[in-house]
């Protein structure tokens, strides 16, 4: 392979480092995920909402099983 | 890179970096979080007062009803110290020692390790329990233990403090982790691998230099995951104290003892990612060859890349542009896919292009060069200036 070649293909890897280098900063310049309210109190009107739109289930005892030697 | 260009770029740096480290200093003696941030830790709460009291705390009041307390861990004894220096949160506390929520404020750490606590929900898990409980359950984030044992400690001491002295509840004693962490097996693992870099370095056999190699891939790569790295180098020259894992610094400070020796036995034997280059490249057959004189055009984008990430990380703050350094990646579960694809680009092309990071890239690899080379100025500064000096003398010249 002639020299300009290879002198080619090694400025395309360099380049190719470069662009990973600022990828690599970008994607990890994520924000914090914003930390779960506790303790919020219970908002019926939106249970009532994830109800209608089957994201809860009416009736969440059937989903479980009683395991042996529990319950009671 | 031509001398004045280099000694410019040196002092511009230097001056971001120490304009930088002002201008936090100033930062966090007067900036407080907004009423909001510490209302959405108190779900309870309709209001918060300004900061006060002591320990210094926000209390969150319901009506006229004090119902708990907003505060900044880093205005009560600090005890947890990450990777990258002291962690800082905001945490909201009830009267009856419940933590009502927990949220990052201060952190030098790697984003990529705190991250996966945020997204593995690990504050959230604080969240609800009662200060007198023991949180012995509370298990680290698998990849980032020392950064979620130091939240840990920090969040608990914290509250514990506030708790116990504002609302004299009987809590068990604060619990302090040691700034430095390690075992005595992988502390002599480590220095190990640095005595036999040293070896390899000097004796200059064939077959040592593959021990070398591999025992380093082993030991600070797969076992370890411990490098020297540019987190480290920003830390310090955010002025932070060090902490963490004892093995790091113990091989920062053995890196820069070889470079100042003008022996780079860590960089030619001890890094676990040189050797991991190569050992690719030897390993191939066919190689790239280009010419001389693009690759010693190329070489001071070290210097470029070294001075542009200290400026941003340890001047600008801004913790990302020190964590693109590929050691890692490849020997941790925690790391995000793009760093992984990056590292393993480079590995690969290493493997037609004899450590392309290393002579190209590496950041860490230039700081050590820089040190090295600052050292042999001074030593071939000094015989020149003595022979400077001995002619004027012998020429009989008063201003010598």
């Amino acid at each position: 392979m002639p020299e300009r070649w290879h002198n080619a293909l090694f400025l395309l890897l360099v380049l190719a480092v470069l662009i990973g280098i600022g990828g690599v900063v970008a994607t990890q310049d994520r924000p914090n995920i914003p930390p779960r309210a506790a303790m919020r109190t219970i908002d019926p009107l939106l249970i009532d909402r994830q109800l209608r739109e089957g994201h809860l289930s009416k009736h969440p005892a059937r989903h479980f099983r009683v395991l042996d030697g529990e319950g009671g | 890179m031509p001398r004045p260009f280099a000694i410019a770029l040196i002092l511009v740096t230097v001056a971001f970096i120490a304009a930088g480290n002002l201008w936090r200093a100033q930062r966090a003696a007067t900036e407080s979080p907004a009423p909001e941030a510490l209302l959405a830790l108190l779900p309870n709460a309709d209001g918060i007062d300004d900061e006060n009291g002591e320990p210094p705390c926000f209390p969150a009041r319901s009506g006229k009803m004090e119902i708990g307390a907003g505060l900044r861990s880093d205005h009560l004894d600090p005890v947890g110290v990450g990777y990258g220096g002291e962690l800082s949160f905001l945490i909201g506390l009830d009267r009856e020692g419940r933590i009502t929520g927990v949220a990052p404020w201060r952190h030098s750490e790697t984003p990529a390790y705190f991250s996966s606590l945020v997204e593995e929900g690990y504050f959230n898990r604080f969240v609800g329990r009662n200060l007198a409980e023991t949180f012995d359950d509370l298990d680290a984030v698998s990849g980032a233990t020392i950064t979620s044992d130091a939240a840990k400690a920090e969040i608990l001491a914290a509250a514990r403090q506030l708790a116990a002295t504002r609302y004299q509840l009987p809590l068990p004693p604060v619990e302090t982790i040691p700034r430095w962490r390690t075992t005595p097996e992988s502390l002599a693992a480590t220095t190990v691998v640095l005595i036999l870099a040293l070896l390899a370095y000097h004796i200059k056999r064939r077959w040592l230099r593959w021990v070398s190699w591999l025992t380093s891939l082993a030991v600070l790569g797969v076992w370890l995951n411990q490098s020297a790295s540019l987190p480290q180098i920003a830390a310090l020259a955010r002025l932070e104290t060090p902490g963490g894992a004892l093995e790091a610094w113990v091989i920062l400070s053995a890196a820069a003892l070889m470079a100042v020796a003008r022996r780079p036995a860590y960089c030619a034997q001890a890094c676990p990612f040189g050797a991991l280059q190569e050992i690719a490249y030897r390993l191939t057959p066919a190689k790239l060859k280009p010419s001389p004189h693009w690759i010693k055009r190329l070489r001071p984008m070290r210097w470029l890349i070294l001075a542009a990430a200290l400026a941003a990380a340890a001047g600008a703050g801004y913790a990302p542009a020190a964590s693109f350094e590929p050691f890692g990646s490849l020997f941790s579960r925690t790391t995000p896919a793009t760093l992984v694809a990056f590292a393993l680009f480079i590995l690969v092309s290493s493997a037609f292009f004899r450590r392309l990071w290393c002579r190209l890239f590496c950041p860490t690899g230039a700081c050590l060069d820089l040190l090295s080379r600052g050292v042999s100025r001074v030593k071939i500064d000094e015989p020149a200036a003595a022979r400077h000096t001995a002619s004027h003398e012998k020429r009989g010249d008063a201003h010598a």
